[in-house]
């Protein structure tokens, strides 16, 4: 890149899509694998993906019909990979609303090029989570009663005390918000498909999809001031979610668990492994359909500053809660702190804190933060850092109050197939999306192009 | 005639018809390897090829088929009485009294019975010997009536191969037998202490033209002190001990409390001595041990030794006594005490101390030794030196009860030897084998099993196909003794009924019942040995018999008084001590005892009381030693015995307390023909021991371990922390954990509140003090509590502002542990498990901790990690504490953990999803999840019959819900009905869970805690009563009071 480019990005007058393309171009480009032939990367990562769900489906069944016995929960450690997987996913689902709905209300432009993905990534990602968070409980079968409805039985209600209906609450909702949002957002783009759609069942598909968009001026106005409410009903949940979430931990009385710095370290630690979940993402999408234009090194940069941010702030937070332990005087506390760090999972903290403090300290220098493969290695050791986080916060149960309780958690092959088959149906879910739906907002993108001579549209 | 010609030698080609010779197809066909001939019909269905007709027939078949399948079950009818019998209430329990054939200590039992099947064993409250408590072998004795591995038919064994027989077939070829064998029948039994079995084996060998009876028992310590007791006071005998007269008990590796001679009796009355309302009874307890057991847990002093050695220590003791002005029986006058207790590395000042507190009280005090790990070649003279110990302190006589003494015919080893060289002789006819099991208990080098097959015929009179059993002729398979009738007497005048409960689940006979069809049908004029028995004591008065048989005992003697004191005339051997490397120690554990009750799962499933570890055996070795040979728990060794050479592979356990120069290895495991539970569980270690002239050594003896470099994982419940959760590389230190707070009894005279506030450390940071609270005992204590709603707690209202405990029925339930009591012993953990229908889960699951005991034991080791022989081990049962304000309610999304109306912590199984939660905020972490279905049939724990030992009151847990501790629910539910239909309030007392019950020292104690007057309500204000982890607020139902222990001073 050149001297001057770099400048007038920094002035902010570089426009974000490269290329100098004309509106049709992006169309165009953007719609290309929807209406062409898989390419055989496609079908090469969509065969793996699709095999690694079909066997986790199999083995989800034979749980269902064994028995959480085959895995390695066990009496004081009740949660095991189950809870770690969740919230990790739920967490990953974070960075999706952020880009999608605070950053739409602060008027980010950048944004764009990204933010469509993000949001599928985000429902996906919560999809997966609920998938394993119904089938750890001991009757499966039974998860519904988790919801409140009318029944015959007194009528039976749920415990509104327990943090479990709180996430029953904060997941579907956000699960349903984020679907909306999403769906709205894509509606101009599906018309857009549906235009170019040439065989009669796509075109049928699309049309009905697509809500009857005929692009007036009426709707385009109501469009906006949609996704705006729809932006700030969302923008709550970025919050809210991952805070709800980390109520499982804090609401309870363990030490290690029992901690008010939960909520916010949550909800820091979630946009920081989204976003890192993002920047995988991209990087692998531009590669695979040319995106390189769309999505370029400053969509990745600005990723990669949250990044950094987000990282010091969870670092701050595993300072903070030691410190804390410590100078709280609790015995109890300190000892599950310090067990942490020195006890039989010391290995899991100190990859916890390897990869989620100290590698995003190489985005200090920009020349990192614009480099694909130094934020790729970042983005997926961020990833396994905070997967990490989640199991040694998971883990503090091996050692509570009595210490004739204490035994250690060993994860089974199951264990380790279903940590594996969630990202099969993530990524499954996440490869038909590229093929069936625009991965950028073609609509959006538009509003934030240059045309020819800097002029905005 | 043609000529015969061979075709197979002509190589001439077969066939079978001039159309199948060139058929094709047909060639395929039979070139298959697994060739049918083709159903024409399937074979149309597969090509396709079939006529109209055929697929009307196919679909007519098949709709017919659906709808047979549709035809519903028919409805079972529930029949009732047609004339009910007076004592039978449908779902009510009968009790009927008998007596415990589990060990040998015979005591009484209640047996409840619903609907005419026998469900828990209960203590008789009224037998003189166990007083309403039974041990953990007693509490798990029921589950071998309903053992499915036992023999369901009498079998003939002919070289390893069992085959059914009618009891027709059998009795007439052992009637055969032992006319052409007149004269040379022999009986080998295990002990015999039922009077009327005894004579009936008399009558029928007189009857068979003569013969003899042996009784063998490999493992107690009886025998030796019966010798000795010969030696020394010149009339073999075995006294009782009288463990509530001794004011000081040394022990010498007996482990009176868990597994030596009559554990429940002994437990019962040693802690009688630890009334901490009567200070000045309070005992003290020395344990001289080989491997740390339920009794070393409870002494003020402990001191590890090895095997050999254990005779030096009284020895020594009986130097200083002698010393301190004891009369030595002109003794001990080689003894140096200093060079002595050098050579063992034992503190002499430790002996002194000893010496001293036992001298102080003499005439009250009381010496014990023997067992099953110190059965060394010195087991006698270990006795003698025992004996020697009580003449001198003035116990013979009082706390050494040899009048009214342990009954039997303590000759074990020289019946053997007799027995041996009878066979030898082949001088043996037809050989009776009942409840003996020496061809596993033998080592195989003793070539027993051969000696055995010179018998004309073997029969075996086991419940099952057992080791002995395989190389027998016959099973005649005796019956559960809940199915058959009997007595017992154990100690001289107290002798107890055995009432069958059940018919005989399978068709199997008594034992005596077996002699009476072989000695032509009838002895002494009677048919059946009921009739023979109910003869022997109706010989006085039939009402005698009712009142037997409702009573559960008769009690003859006197058991409390004092009697003369025997004189020492016994002589004490030189002791010259072995410098082995490594002794090795074979014990018998609480739950496995020799070995009988292998197939017992739950007993299987039960944590030794120290060590925690289930399924398997092991070889413990000290802390010092694995340093030394750089080895770790679960690594696997071999152990070899240097004299034998007889050798054996097992994971190794880091044992503290242990002596460093000791290896121990429990007996009763390594079982081959038990059952599918306990066939291959651990090691049978049996066969370290030496086997001569009738006796098994099996301890004292030198051995040398190997490491192999394999591992082996240990089916643990609990990992060996101290209290402190340890170390770490920042040094930072933490307190214990006040879990069990241990005070000695000065500081208790002191100040009864010692060391409490250690509960709850954030006591004193409120900083209110209460005005009950004595001037000089100045505690803080909360005046104000509250949830996290902001309600304040209230005496009677707990948190919650609507609901008033003392209104309406007025229960609120509460449970003290007293933990000065609790001896570690485990019988509540069966005797929970038993009334509550709680799984085995089988090793596996133990190893990855899910194990579903609603009430462990958590065993803690004090004192210095650095020094871990001089360690002490604290009990504490802890099951569900039904908190008040409880952390699990709270979290449960679909609220299946409830409170209930009577300040208990309920679980509604069926509203459960099981997110297991609940169990991950409980700190006690009590809460037990169903991982899998453990009562599917099938699970070798789940077989039928075992269905039938379920208390029908209790619910079977389906895999995916939580259970927990309910406080016996049932039984607050049965007694609360009782109390209303008869219109009052339940008594305080007439209520006990399934652990109170049984527990032989009373330390547990359940009841209201809103009557004022209630035991428990006393316990709660007890000044020694804390609760654990009190400091997290969330108000426990269950407490505990403090261990006080007799430490004298310089102990502390």
């Amino acid at each position: 890149m050149s001297m001057t480019t770099l400048v007038k990005e920094k002035l902010g007058i570089v426009p974000l899509v490269e290329g100098g393309k004309t509106y049709k171009q992006v169309t165009e480009e953007i719609l290309k694998p929807t209406d062409s032939f898989p390419t055989s990367l496609w079908w090469k990562a969509f065969i793996l993906a699709l095999t690694v769900t079909i066997v986790d489906l199999g083995i989800i069944g034979y749980l269902c019909y064994e028995g959480l016995w085959i895995l390695g929960v066990n009496n004081p450690v009740g949660w095991g990979f189950f809870i770690v997987n969740f919230v990790f996913w739920i967490g990953i689902g974070h960075a999706g609303t952020l880009i999608s709905a605070v950053l739409f209300l602060f008027r980010q432009g950048w944004r764009t090029g990204i933010n469509r993905a993000a949001e599928a990534m985000t429902i996906f990602a919560v999809l997966t989570a609920a998938t394993t968070l119904i089938i750890h409980i001991g009757r499966p079968w039974l998860g519904f009663w988790l919801f409140p409805y009318p029944n015959g039985r007194g009528p039976m209600w749920v415990n509104f005390r327990s943090p479990l209906i709180w996430d029953t609450f904060a997941v579907s909702t956000y699960l349903s918000i984020s679907l909306v949002f999403w769906y709205i957002g894509l509606v101009p783009d599906i018309a857009a498909l549906r235009d170019r759609s040439t065989h009669k069942v796509k075109k049928m598909i699309y049309s009905a999809m697509s809500l009857g968009w005929v692009g007036s001026n009426r709707a385009w106005s109501h469009y906006e001031i949609v996704c705006m409410l729809l932006a700030a009903l969302s923008t709550p949940l970025v919050l809210s979610v991952h805070t709800i979430v980390s109520f499982d931990f804090a609401v309870s009385i363990l030490p290690g668990w029992h901690t008010t710095i939960l909520p916010p370290y949550f909800v820091a630690g979630a946009i920081f492994s989204g976003f890192a979940m993002v920047v995988t993402l991209m990087v692998i999408a531009r590669e695979v359909f040319n995106l390189k234009q769309f999505i370029t090194l400053k969509h990745l940069e600005n990723m990669n500053k949250v990044i950094m941010v987000t990282g010091l702030m969870v670092g701050y937070a595993y300072g903070s809660e030691f410190f804390i332990a410590w100078y709280s005087g609790n015995e109890y506390e300190g000892f599950a702190f310090v067990n942490r760090a020195f006890g039989p999972y010391a290995w899991a903290y100190w990859i916890m804190i390897s990869c989620n403090v100290l590698t995003p300290q190489v985005f200090w220098f920009e020349s990192n933060r614009r480099n694909i493969k130094v934020m790729f290695i970042v983005s997926i050791f961020v990833n396994i850092g905070m997967w990490f986080e989640r199991f040694v916060i998971v883990m503090t149960t091996h050692r509570d109050f009595l210490p004739s309780n204490w035994a250690l958690y060993i994860p089974t092959f199951y264990d380790f197939a279903m940590l594996i088959g969630t990202f099969g149906i993530f990524f499954t879910l996440f490869l038909l999306f590229c093929r069936v739906l625009p991965v950028i907002a073609i609509a959006e993108v538009k509003t934030v192009m240059v045309q020819k001579e800097g002029v905005k549209h | 005639m043609s000529e015969i010609k061979n075709f197979q030698e002509e190589k001439k080609s077969h066939w079978q018809s001039f159309e199948s010779k060139d058929n094709k197809e047909l060639k395929q066909l039979q070139n298959q390897e697994f060739y049918t001939s083709p159903d024409p019909v399937i074979n149309r269905i597969k090509t396709g090829d079939y006529d109209r007709k055929t697929f009307l027939k196919l679909m007519g078949a098949s709709s017919l088929m659906m709808t047979a399948n549709c035809i519903p079950q028919k409805p079972e009818k529930i029949v009732p009485y047609v004339e009910k019998p007076d004592f039978m209430v449908p779902g009510l329990a009968n009790y009927y009294a008998s007596s415990c054939a589990g060990c040998n200590a015979g005591c009484g039992l209640l047996v409840k019975t619903k609907d005419g099947r026998p469900l828990k064993l209960e203590g008789n409250p009224s037998h003189p010997l166990n007083k309403g408590s039974i041990c953990a072998t007693g509490q798990a004795s029921i589950l071998n009536l309903y053992d499915p591995d036992r023999a369901q038919s009498p079998k003939k064994i002919n070289g390893g191969m069992v085959d059914d027989i009618s009891w027709k077939d059998l009795d007439s070829a052992i009637g055969k037998a032992l006319t052409e064998n007149s004269g040379k029948t022999r009986i080998l039994t295990s002990q015999i202490n039922s009077p009327t079995t005894k004579k009936i084996i008399d009558e029928f060998l007189s009857k068979v033209g003569g013969g003899k009876h042996y009784q063998i028992d490999l493992t107690g310590p009886e025998e030796a002190i019966a010798i000795a007791a010969d030696k020394s006071y010149g009339k073999a005998s075995v006294p009782n001990y009288r463990f509530d007269k001794a004011k000081v008990i040394l022990s010498l590796d007996a482990d009176f409390l868990g597994t030596w001679i009559s554990p429940v009796e002994f437990t019962r009355q040693f802690s009688s001595r630890r009334d901490l309302g009567k200070k000045e009874n309070f005992n003290t307890l020395i344990s001289v041990d080989t491997m740390p057991s339920v009794t070393s847990s409870n002494a003020e002093i402990r001191i590890p030794v090895r095997p050999s050695d254990l005779r030096a220590v009284a020895l020594l003791v009986a130097k200083k006594i002698s010393e301190l002005g004891g009369n030595s029986y002109g003794q001990l006058n080689d003894i140096n005490v200093d060079s002595l207790s050098k050579d063992l590395e034992i503190n002499p000042q430790t002996i002194s101390k000893v010496a001293k507190l036992l001298w102080d009280a003499r005439g009250e005090s009381l010496v014990v030794g023997g067992g099953t790990s110190s059965q060394t070649e010195e087991a006698v003279d270990l006795q003698i030196a025992v004996n020697l110990l009580n003449s001198m302190l003035d116990n013979d006589g009082k706390a050494v009860d040899h009048q009214a003494g342990r009954v039997g015919n303590y000759s074990s080893s020289s019946d053997l030897k007799k027995l041996d060289e009878d066979l030898s002789s082949g001088d043996v006819g037809v050989i009776f084998l009942y409840n003996v099991n020496p061809i596993y208990q033998i080592p195989d080098s003793a070539g027993w099993k051969g000696l055995l097959s010179k018998a004309k015929l073997v029969v075996s009179l086991n419940d099952r196909v057992d080791e002995t059993t395989l190389s027998a002729n016959y099973l005649a398979p005796s019956n559960h003794f809940l199915e058959s009738w009997g007595d017992r007497e154990t100690v001289d005048g107290v002798v107890s009924i055995q009432q069958p409960t059940i018919q005989p689940l399978y068709p199997t006979r008594s034992f005596e019942d077996s002699l009476i069809s072989w000695a032509g049908g009838e002895i002494s004029g009677v048919k059946s040995y009921y009739e023979y028995l109910k003869g022997v004591y109706t010989k006085t008065s039939t009402s005698g018999w009712i009142e037997f048989l409702k009573t559960g005992f008769i009690s003859k003697g006197d058991l409390t008084g004092n009697r003369s004191s025997r004189g020492f005339k016994g002589s004490i051997e030189k002791f010259t001590s072995k410098k082995d490397e490594l002794s090795l120690v074979l014990y018998t554990t609480v739950p496995l005892g020799d070995g009988t009750h292998a197939n017992n799962p739950v007993l299987q499933e039960l944590p030794d009381p120290v060590t925690k570890v289930t399924w398997d055996n092991f070889v413990a070795i000290s802390p010092d030693q694995a340093k030394k040979r750089n080895l770790k728990s679960n690594d696997v060794v071999k152990v070899t015995i240097g004299a034998s050479g007889q050798d054996i592979t097992l994971p190794i356990q880091i044992q503290p307390g242990l002596n460093k120069n000791t290896i121990a290895i429990a007996l009763g495991y390594g079982r081959t023909s038990v059952g599918k539970v306990g066939n291959g569980v651990g090691k049978n270690s049996y066969n370290l021991s030496t086997y001569s002239n009738g006796k098994l050594v099996l301890s004292g003896q030198s051995a040398e371990i190997t490491g192999t470099g394999k591992t082996y994982k240990l089916a643990t419940t609990q990992d060996h922390h101290m209290m402190n959760p340890g170390n770490n590389p920042l040094g930072l230190k933490y307190k214990d954990r006040a879990l069990i707070i241990t005070t000695s009894l000065d500081e208790f005279t002191t100040n009864p509140r010692s060391k409490t506030e250690a509960a709850d450390p954030e006591f004193p940071l409120l900083n209110k003090t209460s005005s009950k609270v004595k001037p000089g005992h100045d505690y803080p204590v909360r005046t104000k509590i509250s949830n996290i709603d902001g309600q304040e707690y209230n005496e009677s209202r707990g948190f919650n502002p609507d609901y008033d405990y003392t209104k309406g029925a007025g229960y609120r339930w509460g449970l003290s542990v007293d933990l000065t009591l609790c001896t570690g012993c485990s019988a509540c953990m069966v005797a929970c498990q038993v009334e509550n229908n709680v799984p085995v889960v089988g090793r596996d699951e133990v190893r990855v901790g899910r194990e579903m005991h609603w009430i462990r034991i958590d065993r803690y080791y004090i004192g210095d990690e650095s020094k871990p022989e001089s360690i002490e081990i604290g009990h504490q049962p802890v099951m569900c504490q039904h908190c008040e304000n409880a952390p699990c309610e709270t979290v449960c999304p679909v609220a299946a953990t409830v409170h209930g109306s009577e300040g208990t912590n309920d679980m509604v199984y069926n509203r459960c999803v099981g997110t297991r939660y609940c169990s991950n905020n409980c700190p006690y972490k009590v809460r037990r999840f169903n991982w899998m279905e453990h009562w599917r049939d099938g699970k070798d724990f789940a077989r039928s019959p075992r269905q039938l030992s379920f208390n029908p009151e209790v619910t079977v847990r389906a895999r995916g819900v939580m259970e927990k501790c309910t406080f016996c629910s049932s039984r607050i539910a049965e007694k609360k009905i009782r109390a209303k239909n008869e219109g009052r309030k339940l008594r305080d007392g007439e209520l006990k869970t399934a652990c109170q019950e049984t527990c032989p020292t009373d330390a547990i104690y359940f009841g209201n805690t809103n009557d004022k007057e209630a035991t428990v309500t006393k316990k709660f204000n007890d000044p020694r009563n804390y609760r654990i982890l009190d400091f997290l607020n969330v108000r426990p139902q269950v407490a505990y009071l403090t261990r006080v222990r007799n430490y004298t001073k310089e102990s502390v």
